[in-house]
């Protein structure tokens, strides 16, 4: 007959636990190094897209449809730097924009993930402590395990400009709360013939968008739009429209420059629903038959309330 | 005004443009209109209706003008007819160009429908017992041919314009929304007349039947705040108008 009171080596259950994070070398890194520190010490894992009762559930979450079932599991937030995560998902395949989507829609999803008492952040920079930071929360020792090294993409140069102007700010404003500026580069949008925008497209034409996209998810938060916009001497009467769209009509300015040359069409747009992906559309509102306009740059400034 | 070229696009000419500098001779047998304005005096001032309009229209062709009220339509076919100056610019008349079909102004309201047929027959000379025979049959005025024109209505006296218009072997048919003349029946008997019989003329219409633009003509010159362009695609030019 066993000894009841002899130990035997146990695999024990830890509860399980979210890893969230856009998919590339970064989170892989990450669950690679959960992983290492797990096996050392003898623990059942397993990554799994979705939470069982008996392993260690490593779950890697894009958007919020699966944080908002699982609320109270210990959470690492693992966010690359932009410009390596899309970077990743460029060299996958597929068009810039619709990554850069995809980013958005893990960044609307985190929804104040990282502010959790259980939660955990890591950035690349935070990646030396990391190990340690892992061991802790999961509880297991740090021993001597060497995490994988991470690889560092070369940054083309759009993708340099989305993660510069748009994703970094976005990026750091969910992360400290603090709303600040930051741009949408015009080559997000696209053109009647869904092909990215150019910097001038011909107002000739029957009503119609001359601009329209990105189906980004936005900060929320009360934001003044600045457009830069030009217009060739001949562009007559015709009367534009630059709209905010979510299924709903969330702002609106119309412009009628008369004139050639540059100006700025200045207006607020409330989001307050980021989970839904925004459209910017600039239309010219009746038939024309001669003109150009050009679009040179998208700038968000919260607005600040007043004292 | 500079475009911003140090974005790096380039300026292209934009789709279905038809070049405004056409040379032509004298002898070019079209009709071509260059940097035609024309402005008209007001208490306010000239008030400048059409500014700077170019196109050609050549045998067998045909050119609409679509605009909305007011955007000088039938200021334009009334140029190319003669029946005004322009302020400046120039209309070359390369073929031989009838006046506004149904127009019925020209008429001697004291004269019968007769009378005046053979007054226009000496004027085109156009054999009368052909135009008698055409223009009794087309415009269906029967007994009335012979009344005065001043008793018939405004329909009877468009169709013995355009009646008497179809019979002369006119190179270029100026055509101002004649089309709506008449019951429905009548009206496709004019169809078949304009753009069937007469298929190798140039014809320069202005209608408002987006329809019979698609349906007959090769090009069409879209007329808004003045300015004018010339669109080949009759399908572009059309859904542009209709966003007016």
């Amino acid at each position: 007959m066993d000894d009841p009171d002899q130990s035997v080596p146990a695999r024990t259950v830890i509860p399980a636990m979210r890893v969230v994070g856009y998919p590339g070398p970064f989170s892989d890194w990450v669950i690679a190094s959960i992983a290492a520190l797990l096996g050392q010490a003898g623990h059942q894992f397993a990554v799994v897209n979705d939470l069982t009762d008996d392993h260690v559930g490593v779950q890697l979450l894009l958007g919020l449809n699966h944080a908002s079932t699982h609320r109270d599991l210990p959470i690492v937030v693992c966010l690359d730097n932009p410009d390596q995560a899309l970077q990743h998902l460029v060299a996958q395949g597929g068009d810039v924009i619709g990554h850069t989507r995809a980013l958005t829609a893990v960044i609307a999803g985190l929804n104040g993930l990282h502010r959790r008492p259980d939660a955990l952040l890591i950035r690349p920079a935070d990646s030396e402590s990391a190990a340690g930071r892992l061991a802790a929360l999961l509880g297991v020792g740090l021993g001597d395990i060497a995490p994988p090294p991470m690889p560092v993409l070369e940054i083309t140069p759009l993708t340099r400009q989305i993660a510069d102007d748009f994703l970094t700010p976005i990026v750091e404003m969910v992360l400290s709360g603090t709303p600040r500026n930051f741009l949408l580069p015009r080559e997000c949008l696209m053109c009647r013939t869904h092909e990215p925008a150019s910097a001038i497209v011909e107002i000739a034409g029957p009503a119609r968008p001359l601009y329209f996209g990105p189906f980004f998810h936005f900060p929320p938060g009360a934001w003044e739009v600045e457009l830069e916009l030009w217009f060739s001497h001949d562009v007559g009467d015709a009367s534009f429209a630059a709209e905010f769209f979510t299924g709903v009509l969330l702002s609106r300015a119309r412009m009628r420059p008369g004139k050639g040359g540059w100006y700025q069409a200045v207006f607020p747009v409330l989001i307050d629903h980021p989970e839904t992906p925004m459209e910017l559309r600039i239309w010219v509102e009746r038939g024309a038959i001669e003109g150009q306009m050009g679009l040179r740059q998208i700038k968000f400034r919260p607005i600040t309330p007043p004292p | 005004m500079n475009a911003p070229f140090s974005w790096g696009a380039k300026r292209r000419a934009p789709p279905s443009a038809v070049p405004a500098d056409f040379g032509h001779d004298i002898n070019d047998r079209a009709i071509i209109v260059r940097d035609l304005v024309k402005e008209f005096p007001t208490e306010k001032g000239n008030r400048r209706i059409l500014d700077g309009i170019n196109f050609r229209c050549g045998p067998g062709e045909r050119i609409a003008f679509l605009g909305g009220n007011g955007a000088g339509k039938s200021t334009l076919i009334k140029l190319m007819a003669g029946l005004l100056l322009p302020t400046s610019g120039t209309i070359h008349r390369g073929l031989f160009m009838s006046w506004p079909l149904a127009l019925g102004g020209g008429f001697e309201g004291q004269m019968t429908g007769y009378d005046n047929m053979r007054f226009m027959s000496r004027i085109y000379n156009t054999p009368f017992e052909k135009m008698l025979d055409f223009v009794s049959d087309f415009s269906e005025l029967g007994s009335y041919i012979y009344e005065p024109v001043r008793i018939y209505s405004d329909g009877m006296r468009a169709r013995l314009a355009l009646g008497i218009s179809l019979s002369v072997d006119f190179e270029c048919m100026l055509i101002d929304e004649v089309l709506a003349v008449g019951d429905k029946r009548f009206q496709e008997k004019c169809y078949h007349e304009i753009f069937e019989k007469r298929a190798h003329c140039a014809m320069i219409m202005a209608i408002h039947s987006v329809d019979a633009v698609k349906a007959y003509c090769s090009q069409a010159l879209v007329l808004k705040g003045g300015r004018g362009r010339v669109f080949d695609d009759v399908n572009l030019a059309c859904d542009i108008y209709a966003t007016f």
